[in-house]
């Protein structure tokens, strides 16, 4: 297969500039990931070490095989939220190896609040579990937490997605033969008791683990019965008396080689067979990317520059390269499995349209998973493209795409705004996984025109109050909307929102597309019929 | 004269062999008796005859004499060689098999009885003038005893009457451990033996311990074959013994075989038998306990006389008379014996267990092996751990040490920790060739004895075979898949 | 994967990774480098290691590797990560465990007693040496789990203590 010719100049001053704007917004990344995974203040840590708890990533260290990645999803959840006390939203989620078998892995954080499950951390813990049940992937609960954070219930409790759907995807896991494995290492009240009693195995720590539906102060307070944690529902009660739970550790470290001890008689998976050729790393360094990736969302960049730092020796072959330019599809490897690829280079039009949608036909036919690479601000708009169909056509793309049985994977390496982002694979695509980098802005539409459009709407409203306005309050008003704007379309709204699963690195977009494919081959292609096109 | 045409032996493992080997050079028919678990052993496949005995433990089995009488009358042995061990020292036993009309190849009963009680054979010593280690022996009250025991010298050892083989033994240093240790003494002697009579002994500090192996026939005439030297020992036990013994004038050697071949005369001894003493560093020697059996290591003596201990023990038995005057036992060249021990030397020499998983004793013209165990059985702590006996011989001790040396180096056993490495250390120690050697030997050199460290890179090398060949480690079940494997430890 | 093994009274951890005929070999924290072991039948084989190699003889019974290397003989245990877990908690504490092999003389508790620590439970003999053990700390006995003339083998846990209740 030819390689792409990436004809990128390294030197070039524009090259550099865009390097210097991205290695800032990496560092701060990096920064802001460090924050959140291992920033702590002393005492919460104090308070883990008297009770002879281990943090929760010195946990995973020792749960997953030495020497295997670990893919964390969705570090920064709730980094906007909450004025930033619950960072990762208090949960700590990703795939991992353990035994030689891909895990994906659902701990509590009770260095933070004890654990406490605030809205966002429930939509994570949802999130998760989704991504088992879309994958079928084996889990790992390591549950220490305190219960719901109670001043934010309404946000974690009554709706379909909130904290019942996390009970019920773990019965659907289940019925699905996908096997979830729990470690007890503090304690499981209320509905979370549900969190071990629903997997196939559950080991408790002793004296630090404890399940019950109500605990101690609770009960007390319902009937005035007096009875300690460990009484209550201890390691000990629940495996020798009540059947809870399956086994009694004396410690953390036990307990997590017994974790690894179980995962390890699972049989292994097998994958789709899917054709697998040897790998070949990417010809042109993905550290380019950096230089490549422009400094402002309206600037413009070649997505074929992007894929040649993504698969396989750089190797793509193009399809339909001639017509409807706006969208690059073709066909590449990545880490030995074909793939097929489709990237903007502008806006959609009906013949950018009806190629992708050719593209996925073939892809859907011959088992090919999709990678999503986003950088759409939107359809072509206006009376010559109207007339010519172009919502038709945006609309048999879309039917195709929402009903392709092939795993999907989304990347949004720029813009995703208005109906682009739903025919590229957005969030509401079910791509299997999703990730943002970190320069990416996500909204319903292109920020100047929506900043004018809000900024219109704000001062109208004002003049009907009869409220006069000079220049710079005007000025300040536009500022405000627009701040707001930006913020909430930023990438890290985004992934504080759990509108993505992560927020990458563009240089890493290779390491973590292979994960998350090897992951997402782990359950048979759907064959579902096709949707009616609009032809 | 009695004839004997076929001999039953009631032990097992090598020195079941070992007679059984001389059995069939004479021509006579061998039967043995054996617990289940001996079922496969080389003696039990090697007997002419066998018969089966129970027992609720193996060591049971073999000190049930009615099933061994029994087994005597089925199968019409006429005589019993007992070994070593088990029944070998059992007055009674041998009273039985000679009321059964069979002949018991060893000592007279009446000998056996006072030779097996240390008190009884001490004040026979003392009664007949043979030199003796200050000691007090009473049955008596315990304050009478203690006050007693206070007349000798400190160090001193609380050794029980009916014991041997350095089983029960006491040491008390200091006169407040006294009570105690006479305590323990007494209550390790009526678990052991069902008898709980003690005495005190003087304790020889950096004593040797010299032997004398004795032959007597039933006509008076009584020989000694040399004397062995058996100082290097851990928990009292023997685990290397030689002959001739080092550095001895030769006037001490004279006066300690002379009175060793005094003292069963005067018993009107019969057949083989060993006489132990203590020698002290400043010159004078003491009677120990006499052995009224054919001893472990026997071999030493065999290698240096060029006499079949056990083939003379029948010939005694049959009535002939010693083949040999005393001044017709010659000894050439100088021999060792090493007992190779299933056990840890670096964990208190504590008993190892496990299956023999290879097996290779060394072979070769100066080199004689002793063995009851192949490749592939199960070392248990059912018996006594000791797996083999390499005894060597050449012309002078420094040869010898070196052809003991090789030997050891030449022996390959996987499967159960053993002290052959240890051996080797003995051997090499600048003491030990000097034959600067007592019973103080081990924990004396314990430092010097040590297992040596390793060196990082043989350290390594150890690890490394072993996890590589472990499915622990290398189970293709636990292989991890792509492309996790070529991304290391990596986080995103 | 990566596994603890004892040698000679020290613990090593033991990582190995990557393909066979390719793997690496890491001890403890220090630097990993290239080992491979070529079988050559009947318990010879040979390791390379860092550019070196050596010739070893080796038998393996279950978890435990026999090696005759450098003129001695080694003895190799490959330890289970859950009972290597277990045992750094000191979860001994609830058992009497065999120092040796041996057989058992005499019994001195019944289940039900009270015992405190270093108090007499158990007559063992080993090499003509009888040895008492003994309580390891105060509590209840919960089983004597062998009976007098029994053998047993080293780390046999001969007597139980009910479980401790938290304090």
């Amino acid at each position: 297969m030819r390689r792409i010719k990436s004809n990128i100049d390294t030197h070039s001053v524009q090259f550099h500039t865009y390097e210097r704007h991205n290695l800032t917004l990496i560092d701060k990344l990096c920064v802001s990931q460090q924050k959140a995974r291992f920033e702590r203040p002393e005492r919460d840590i104090r308070r883990l070490r008297k009770q002879k708890k281990l943090l929760v990533r010195e946990r995973i260290d020792l749960l997953l095989d030495p020497e295997t990645p670990f893919m964390e999803l969705s570090t920064l959840a709730a980094n906007m939220a909450y004025d930033g006390t619950v960072p990762s939203a208090g949960v700590v989620s990703g795939i991992g190896i353990v035994n030689g078998r891909e895990i994906l892995v659902m701990a509590s954080d009770s260095s933070i609040k004890g654990g406490a499950w605030y809205p966002l951390t429930v939509k994570k813990m949802v999130r998760t579990l989704d991504i088992a049940i879309e994958n079928h992937l084996p889990m790992i609960h390591l549950v220490d937490a305190a219960g719901a954070f109670l001043p934010l219930q309404s946000g974690l409790f009554p709706d379909r997605h909130m904290a019942g759907r996390m009970f019920r995807n773990q019965c659907v896991l289940s019925a699905m033969g996908v096997q979830q494995v729990a470690l007890v290492l503090g304690h499981s009240t209320a509905g979370g008791a549900y969190v071990p009693t629903l997997c196939d195995y559950s080991i408790m720590v002793r004296h630090t683990g404890g399940v019950f539906l109500g605990g101690p102060p609770l009960v007390k307070a319902a009937t005035g019965e007096e009875v300690t944690a460990d009484e209550l529902g201890g390691a000990d009660v629940h495996t020798t008396v009540s059947g809870t739970a399956d086994y009694a550790v004396d410690s953390e470290q036990e307990g997590l080689a017994l974790v690894r001890e179980i995962v390890g008689t699972f049989p292994r998976k097998t994958k789709i067979a899917l054709e697998k050729r040897e790998s070949e790393e990417p010809y042109y360094d993905p550290k380019e990317l950096y230089g490549i990736i422009p400094d402002d969302v309206k600037k413009q960049f070649d997505i074929r520059d992007v894929i040649a730092r993504i698969v396989d020796g750089s190797r793509f072959h193009e399809f339909k390269p001639a017509y409807g330019t706006t969208a690059v599809c073709g066909f590449a490897f990545l880490y030995g499995w074909k793939v097929g690829i489709i990237g903007n280079n502008g806006v959609l039009f009906s013949n950018s349209a009806q190629k992708c949608t050719q593209f996925m036909q073939i892809c859907n036919r011959d088992r090919i998973p999709i990678i999503f690479l986003q950088n759409i601000s939107g359809f072509m708009i206006g009376k010559a493209y109207e007339h010519g169909g172009i919502t038709k056509d945006g609309a048999k793309m879309l039917m195709v795409q929402a009903n392709l049985d092939v795993p999907k994977l989304t990347i949004m390496t720029n813009g995703s705004f208005g109906a682009g982002n739903y025919a590229m694979c957005g969030r509401a695509y079910d791509a299997r996984f999703l990730y943002s980098w970190p320069n990416s802005q996500i909204s319903v539409m292109g920020m100047e025109q929506a900043i004018k459009t809000l900024t219109q709407i704000r001062l109208k409203s004002l003049q009907r109050q009869g409220k006069t306005l000079s220049n710079d309050e005007k000025e300040k008003i536009t500022q405000n909307i627009a701040d707001d704007y930006m913020e909430k379309s930023s990438a890290y709204y985004s992934t504080s929102e759990l509108w993505d699963d992560g927020i990458i690195d563009p240089a890493n977009t290779r390491k973590v597309l292979g994960i998350s494919l090897s992951a997402a081959l782990n359950r048979e292609f759907s064959e579902t019929p096709n949707g009616v096109l609009r032809i | 004269m009695k004839d004997i045409k076929k001999v039953l032996i009631p032990n097992r493992g090598e020195i079941a062999c070992r007679i059984l080997r001389s059995l069939e050079r004479m021509d006579i028919t061998s039967v043995i008796v054996y617990h289940a678990v001996d079922a496969d052993t080389p003696a039990v496949l090697m007997a002419d005859e066998k018969v089966e005995i129970q027992g609720v433990t193996p060591v049971s089995a073999y000190l049930d004499v009615e099933q061994i009488i029994n087994a005597c009358k089925k199968t019409g042995a006429d005589a019993v060689h007992p070994g070593f061990g088990f029944l070998a020292e059992n007055a009674d036993f041998a009273r039985r098999i000679e009321q059964e009309g069979i002949i018991f190849i060893g000592p007279r009963p009446e000998v056996i009885e006072m030779m097996g009680n240390k008190v009884a054979a001490r004040t026979f010593c003392i009664e007949n003038n043979f030199p003796l280690a200050p000691s007090v022996t009473l049955t008596a009250q315990d304050a009478d005893f203690i006050k007693s025991v206070k007349q000798i010298d400190l160090p001193l050892l609380i050794k029980a009457a009916a014991g041997g083989g350095g089983k029960g033994m006491q040491i008390v240093n200091e006169w407040k451990d006294l009570e105690t240790a006479v305590q323990l003494a007494r209550e390790e002697a009526r678990r052991s033996f069902g008898n709980s009579e003690v005495y005190a002994e003087q304790y020889v500090e950096k004593s040797r311990h010299i032997e004398v192996q004795v032959m007597a026939d039933h006509h008076g005439n009584i020989i000694h074959l040399g004397e062995r030297e058996c100082s290097i020992q851990r928990r009292f036990q023997k685990i290397i013994e030689e002959s001739p013994a080092p550095a001895l004038a030769p006037e001490l050697r004279k006066a300690i075989c002379d009175t060793a071949v005094e003292i069963p005369r005067k018993a009107e001894y019969r057949n083989a038998g060993t006489v132990e003493f203590i020698l002290a560093p400043e010159g004078e020697f003491y009677f120990l306990e006499m052995n009224t059996r054919l001893q472990v290591e026997h071999p030493v003596t065999e290698m240096v006389t060029g006499v079949d201990l056990v083939q003379l023990q029948i010939c005694v038995a049959r009535g002939e008379s010693l083949p040999l005057i005393q001044e017709q036992v010659q000894t050439t060249g100088h021999a060792i014996e090493m007992r190779l021990y299933a056990e840890d030397p670096e964990n208190d020499f504590s008993p190892a267990t496990g299956q023999l998983l290879a097996y290779q004793l060394p072979s070769g013209e100066k080199v004689r092996v002793e063995n009851g165990f192949t490749e592939g059985m199960v070392v248990s702590s059912a018996f006594d751990p000791m797996l083999a006996k390499l005894i060597v011989h050449d012309v002078d001790r420094k040869a010898a040490l070196e052809q003991g040396i090789k030997a050891l180096k030449d022996t390959l056993i996987l499967g159960v920790t053993t002290n052959t490495d240890y051996l080797v250390r003995i051997l090499s120690h600048p003491s030990f060739l000097a034959g600067k050697v007592d019973t103080d030997f081990i924990p004396q050199y314990a430092e010097d004895l040590k297992s040596p460290t390793l060196n990082k890179e043989e350290l390594n090398m150890l690890l490394a075979a072993t996890a590589l060949s472990s499915s622990e480690f290398v189970d293709p079940a636990f292989k991890v898949p792509e492309p996790h494997c070529f991304l290391g430890n990596w986080r995103n | 994967m990566q596994r603890q093994i004892d040698l000679l009274g020290k613990s090593y951890t033991v990582t190995i990774t990557g393909e066979h005929g390719a793997q690496q070999f890491q001890v403890d924290d220090d630097k990993p480098c290239p080992a491979v072991l070529i079988d050559k039948k009947d318990g010879h084989h040979r390791v390379h290691m860092g550019g070196k190699q050596k010739d070893i003889q080796m038998a393996v019974k279950g978890e435990t590797a026999y090696i005759h290397a450098f003129g001695r003989t080694f003895t190799l245990d490959i330890v289970d990560p859950v009972e290597q877990a277990s045992q750094k908690t000191g979860k001994g504490s609830n058992s009497a465990m065999a120092p040796m092999p041996g057989m058992v003389v005499d019994i001195h508790v019944t289940a039900g007693d009270k015992v405190v620590r270093g108090q007499d439970m158990i007559t063992i003999e080993s090499m003509k040496i009888l040895t008492v053990i003994t309580a390891p700390r105060d509590g209840k006995v919960a089983t004597v789990n062998f009976e007098p003339g029994k053998t047993f083998d080293k780390n046999d846990v001969l007597v139980t203590l009910i479980e401790k209740e938290d304090a």
